[in-house]
């Protein structure tokens, strides 16, 4: 049986291929053999197992198959290209890595590829610098390969790398002398984008675009798509960037995906439109539709790291705000993994500070329960403020102002976040989104006053900062730059030119601070590109109210009691609201001071009447009646009497 | 006085009353002579003396009363005449004779009440003799006097009525206000129906007097001082002890323009008063314009343009009728030439206010200056308007600058509270908007010399256009600034702690109430180089020799790169997916 496998194997001609079918023949051959035959110890089998098993997309079981192969059988030899290949597409690179340290290629072509492969690894993983260096290294050395085949992949490497950092990378390759080639256009205008040069880079665009219609005329029209969809999403992506969000949506829902088989424009293209939505929809719609979390399963291989980054997000975002997010979701091993792959992006701890403390996105955005939220995160930092530097309290802070903002009042943050700034620049390096924010909220409420202290102390603060940092930190120059443009602006006309002048040591090609030091403009963009895209009348028929603060009055917050019992509180008996009768029903009883029986309206009860008149009802007994009346007859008469008697 | 009597029964019927009054009045002061038989000799009224007077003053009405009997008895006859033709010559002669009679009373009541502590009640009865002297003149015809009794009787009136208007009130006592009120109307009525008329008439008789132009007030302040009539000279005393402005002869002593010049038009002034009052609001002394810092200060020529405009406006409702084109000519001229420096005094104001308030570099003052502006643009459409400018094509032009110089200031300032709002966009917009429109001008802004207190001028309009170049630059610089600190997406604080916050405090978190879904961007083409170099060929794998994809597989598959490869890396990507491009 294994002779007859060995024939087979021994048959196979791998020089004559025509269609996918072959490919599995080969490799079911040559499996057998390898693994029947030759126990995973031939070298012509094994390779043509991973061939095989590479041009039919099946990494997952040509990786089973180099882990039965022993090691030194492959690394020793130019099988290493194919072994490598196969770890590249699985996204493992350690794996990979290991390889390339481990072997010495002679051979020139397959250390070239090798290289390739290296360098595209570097790229999926988003360490740009190396690949850049690769693909530089490689361009050099060319024999192979076609030129502008790498030229353009060394641009895709450039507009990744100037989106992380902005100091500006260029090619040294000329795009005009390689033709009319709408690759090369999209990528140059990939760069373009990275270098905001917006207007620059919808040119290319359209340029990619109309070069691509009629190159490829004879395309069928789902590969015509494929080709086309990315430039178009592209410029819609510009376009919703300049603020044109109607034509960037038209673009958007132009593009119908729904022939092609390609599930990233077909998420790139839902996520978009519903970036553009203004009235967005229910978030747990959304989540359902856009479903991430599959997205980012299946297309992890193929998303760039920033495609990754944004899409995470956005993934994030909605689980919270369909309060689906867990904690384990942004736990702190995850956290501290994705903050060393996108230094300075502390989103998941903000989420994760919120979820701890039980703050829902509805809590979030109910004014009602502003107090409520801002007290549990005031609580949290006064509880954790005794580490200056943690981040977690830095965003408990920014939390807190971002909650007062809501509120307008910034009585609870504004001292906090003082002192922080305050601690701040006292360390080596200051926080520049907490420097910011002070000074956004010193210019919300308009205290010019205290802004121009803080001003004049970053200046001096700025201006001693270490060379190294400099270098090494692209958003600390425009830190830096932003402080000086705003101490110009507050009139620190001085300290502002110190710091241009500081910056400019360590980039002299900077164009703004080139035209602040000459006053010239012939650096800048032109007026047309940076001016608003509103019409003249609409911007000089504007209220200039609402441009000029009015000054901002505290608002006072009513006190609330510390004890949680709550007292009864007595209605007060003369309120403000009391009605009162009209005048007219006032009317006094003008006998009021008149003893009762006196009065006109007097009726006696039956038991006075009695006293006076007595007997019952229709009794008539004269006895006793006359006899008060003899009574009192006789005591008058006698009075009279005794009067009489005086008068005499 | 005779306000509201008409017929000659009103005067008769007025007359008896008055006797009336006048007998109880001389019972009561037992001045009556019951023996009538040489009454002359015995009656009692002609020996009322001041040292009468001093005890009683009701003396002196009893002489009043008898001086406004006979006066009554004369306009009563005047009446008449005026209906009926009968027996005209002794009638008239009857009404001379108790017009001369009421005279030579009042004047022997001035005689008596010269002890008289009150000036104005003085001043009063030389009001009323000098009215029975100029009715006497004038029924008489001798112009002269009448012109000088008149004169007095206009200026102390003119006095009276100011010193009505100028009294503080006191308390809330509603009589003495209703007192004040009628004494008011009754100068008024007085200057009106009497004064003014028999002014203009003697003075239209009087060929002595040589004036035929001016107005009666000027006549009556130069009148005055006559010495005709020596008895009433007293009144004008008592006037310039007070306020010699209203006896001051100012015209008689100052040299008058004659005419004013208003682009190349000259209009002769046919008043004086306005003449006069242009003179000193033009004229270079210390109360002149040119010393004024504060914008209060200007509130008064405004008042003093306001009030020639007045004058002029009264002058020439008089003049209505006048039928001398060349007269209509000049007065429409002067109307021009007054309200154009008025709107210039208002327009140099409301700058002065704007300085002020720009030097106190406050935001918040711009919503004042603003308004202010607005309201100079619309002086400056008034300002085209006024009659005769649009046919003066270089001040028309001129002045339409003027309105687009100040319109430029006033979107500065909103430009700059854009900026001040962080909208640069919006303020570059609207900084090019204002070079662009600035920059069409010719040569020379302003085609005339200069405005009315130097409101501009073509320096000052070349100092604003490098100001807004520098502004533009300014503004340039942010807008840029601003652009590049934004950046290529929207990015939360708390998502970069590194960097400074590009947005509003309510970005600090995505988690507004409507948070966004954040767009994601297509990714760079990236062609899989690297699976071309995967194959079944051992030969390259088989290692050792050099290099054998370059020397075999190499120039085939290179060959093909150029239209081939490219390709099926294309197909790839779209195929097997993981790269090529999306």
């Amino acid at each position: 049986m294994s002779n007859s496998i060995a024939e087979a194997f021994k048959k196979l001609n791998v020089a004559q291929i025509t269609d996918v079918s072959d490919y599995e023949h080969i490799y079911s051959v040559s499996y057998e053999y390898l693994s029947k035959v030759k126990n995973f110890h031939d070298l012509k089998a094994f390779k043509n197992c991973l061939v095989s098993l590479i041009f039919l997309d099946k990494y997952h079981r040509a990786f089973e198959i180099i882990k039965k192969v022993p090691e030194g059988d492959y690394f020793s030899n130019s099988l290493v290209l194919e072994v490598g290949y196969v770890y590249y597409k699985l996204g493992k690179s350690a794996e990979f890595e290991q390889l390339l340290k481990s072997v010495k290629v002679e051979n020139e072509g397959i250390a070239i590829g090798l290289k390739h492969i290296a360098a595209q690894n570097y790229y999926k993983l988003g360490d740009y610098g190396k690949s850049l260096q690769l693909y530089k290294e490689l361009i050099e050395s060319n024999k192979y390969d076609n030129k502008l085949d790498l030229i353009i992949n060394e641009r895709s490497v450039i507009s990744q790398l100037n989106f992380n950092q902005k100091n500006k990378v260029e090619s040294k390759f000329n795009i005009e002398e390689y033709g009319e080639n709408y690759d090369l256009f999209f990528n140059e205008a990939l760069i373009e984008l990275s270098n905001n040069n917006f207007h620059k880079s919808i040119e290319l665009l359209e340029k990619a675009e109309s070069v691509c219609l009629t190159q490829n005329s004879d395309f069928s029209k789902e590969d015509l798509l494929v080709e086309l969809l990315p430039i178009k999403i592209t410029s819609a992506y510009i376009y919703e960037i300049l603020g044109q969000s109607d034509k960037s949506l038209e673009i958007l829902h132009e593009s119908n995906a729904d022939t092609i088989n390609d599930a990233m424009i077909k998420l790139i293209i839902k996520n978009n439109i519903f970036s553009l939505a203004k009235e967005p929809k229910d978030y747990n719609l959304i989540d359902r539709e856009l479903n991430y979390q599959t997205n980012l399963h299946k297309l992890s291989q193929k998303l760039t790291k920033f495609q990754y980054q944004v899409i995470f997000k956005n993934n994030v975002l909605l689980r919270y705000a369909t309060g689906t997010l867990s904690k384990s979701q942004v736990s702190d091993s995850f956290i501290a993994k994705y903050i060393q792959d996108f230094p300075g992006d502390y989103f998941p701890l903000a989420y994760k500070l919120l979820l701890s403390l039980d703050i829902n996105f509805k809590d979030l955005n109910d004014e009602h329960k502003n107090r409520i939220v801002s007290r549990k995160l005031y609580k949290y930092v006064k509880a954790n403020y005794n580490d200056k530097l943690s981040n977690n309290l830095i965003i408990a802070v920014l939390l807190l102002v971002f909650v007062n903002d809501k509120a307008g009042n910034f009585d609870q943050s504004l001292t906090l976040l003082e002192e922080l700034v305050d601690f701040n620049l006292e360390q080596p390096i200051v926080t520049p989104a907490l420097v910011g924010t002070l000074i956004k909220v010193y210019e919300s409420l308009n205290l010019t006053s205290s802004l121009s202290k803080l001003l004049t102390k970053l200046v001096t603060k700025l201006l001693a900062t270490e060379e190294k940092v400099m270098q090494d930190d692209v958003n600390y120059y425009f830190f830096i730059r932003i402080i000086g443009f705003k101490a110009l602006n507050q009139g620190n006309q001085q300290g502002g030119i110190q710091l241009f002048e500081f910056l400019s040591k360590f980039n002299e090609n900077d164009s703004l601070i080139k035209s602040i030091l000459t006053n010239t403009s012939n650096d800048l963009l032109p007026v047309e590109e940076l001016s608003s895209a509103k019409s003249v009348e609409e911007l000089l028929s504007t209220n200039i109210d609402s441009l000029i603060p009015t000054k901002v009055k505290s608002i006072l917050k009513p006190k609330v009691s510390a004890s949680k019992v709550s007292k009864k509180r007595s209605k007060p008996k003369f309120s403000a609201t009391k009605v009162l009768k009209p005048e007219a029903d006032l009317s006094l009883d003008d006998e009021r001071w008149l003893p009762m029986k006196l009065r006109s309206y007097y009726k006696p009860t039956r038991k006075e009447k009695k006293k006076l008149g007595g007997g019952h009802q229709g009794a008539l007994d004269p006895t006793p009646a006359p006899a008060p009346v003899a009574t009192s007859g006789a005591s008058s008469g006698s009075k009279n009497k005794k009067k009489k008697k005086g008068k005499k | 006085m005779s306000a509201y009597l008409v017929s000659p029964e009103d005067y008769r019927k007025q007359r008896k009353r008055l006797n009336k009054r006048l007998n109880k009045l001389r019972h009561e002061l037992n001045l009556i002579t019951k023996d009538t038989k040489d009454y002359r000799s015995k009656e009692k009224i002609s020996g009322i003396n001041s040292t009468d007077y001093d005890s009683n003053s009701k003396y002196g009405l009893v002489l009043l009363l008898t001086a406004e009997r006979d006066n009554l008895y004369a306009l009563e006859i005047k009446s008449l005449l005026e209906l009926s033709n009968d027996n005209v010559a002794s009638y008239k002669n009857l009404m001379v004779s108790k017009i001369k009679r009421s005279l030579q009373t009042s004047q022997k009541l001035l005689q008596i009440s010269s002890n008289d502590a009150s000036d104005l009640k003085k001043l009063e009865l030389y009001i009323y003799a000098a009215l029975a002297q100029g009715q006497l003149s004038v029924a008489k015809k001798q112009w002269a006097p009448a012109i000088t009794a008149f004169s007095i009787a206009k200026c102390a009136l003119d006095f009276l009525y100011a010193q009505l208007n100028s009294k503080p009130v006191e308390g809330d006592q509603d009589d003495e206000e209703d007192v004040d009120a009628f004494n008011k109307t009754l100068v008024n009525e007085l200057l009106d129906t009497v004064v003014d008329p028999s002014l203009r008439l003697a003075v239209s008789q009087d060929d002595s007097a040589g004036e035929g132009s001016g107005d009666l007030k000027t006549i009556s302040r130069r009148h005055c001082h006559d010495d005709r009539l020596p008895y009433l000279a007293n009144a004008i005393k008592i006037i310039e002890k007070t306020d010699a402005s209203f006896v001051a002869d100012i015209f008689g002593s100052v040299e008058l323009i004659k005419s004013v010049t208003w682009r190349d038009h000259e209009a002769t002034i046919y008043n004086d008063e306005i003449a006069f009052k242009i003179m000193s609001l033009t004229n270079d002394e210390e109360t002149n314009w040119k010393n004024f810092t504060d914008a209060n200060e200007f509130d008064k020529v405004i008042t003093g343009w306001t009030e020639v405009l007045v004058a002029h406006k009264a002058n020439v409702e008089k003049n209505q009728d006048d039928d001398d084109i060349e007269k209509v000519q000049d007065r429409a001229i002067l109307l021009t030439y007054i309200n154009y420096n008025l709107l210039f005094t208002r327009l140099k104001r409301d700058l002065l206010i704007i300085d002020q308030l720009s030097t106190a570099n406050n935001i918040e003052n711009n919503r004042d200056i603003f308004r202010l502006y607005n309201g100079i643009i619309s002086i400056a459409q008034e300002l085209k308007d006024l009659p005769g400018v649009y046919n003066d094509e270089d001040l028309y032009q001129s002045l339409e600058n003027l309105e687009k110089y100040f319109t430029a200031k006033k979107n500065i300032v909103l430009a700059e509270s854009f900026q001040y709002n962080n909208r640069f966009g919006e303020a570059l917009k609207i900084y090019s908007f204002i070079e662009h429109e600035l920059n069409t001008v010719e040569d020379d802004f302003y085609k005339i010399d200069e405005f009315p207190y130097q409101v501009t001028n073509n320096a000052e309009f070349a100092k604003f256009q490098d100001n807004l170049a520098k502004s533009l630059l300014q503004s340039h610089i942010s807008a840029q600034f601003a652009f590049d600190s934004t950046g290529r997406e929207k990015l939360y604080t708390v998502e970069n702690l590194n960097k400074y916050p590009s947005h509003e405090l309510k970005d600090l978190v995505n988690l507004n109430s409507k948070p966004r879904i954040q767009p994601i961007l297509s990714k760079p083409v990236l062609f899989d180089v690297a699976f071309n170099y995967i194959s079944y060929d051992l030969g390259r794998s088989s290692g050792g020799s050099a290099a054998p994809v370059s020397s075999e597989a190499a120039p085939a598959a290179v060959a093909a790169a150029t239209s081939a490869e490219q390709e099926e890396g294309k197909k790839r990507g779209g195929f097997f997916g993981i790269f090529g491009r999306s």
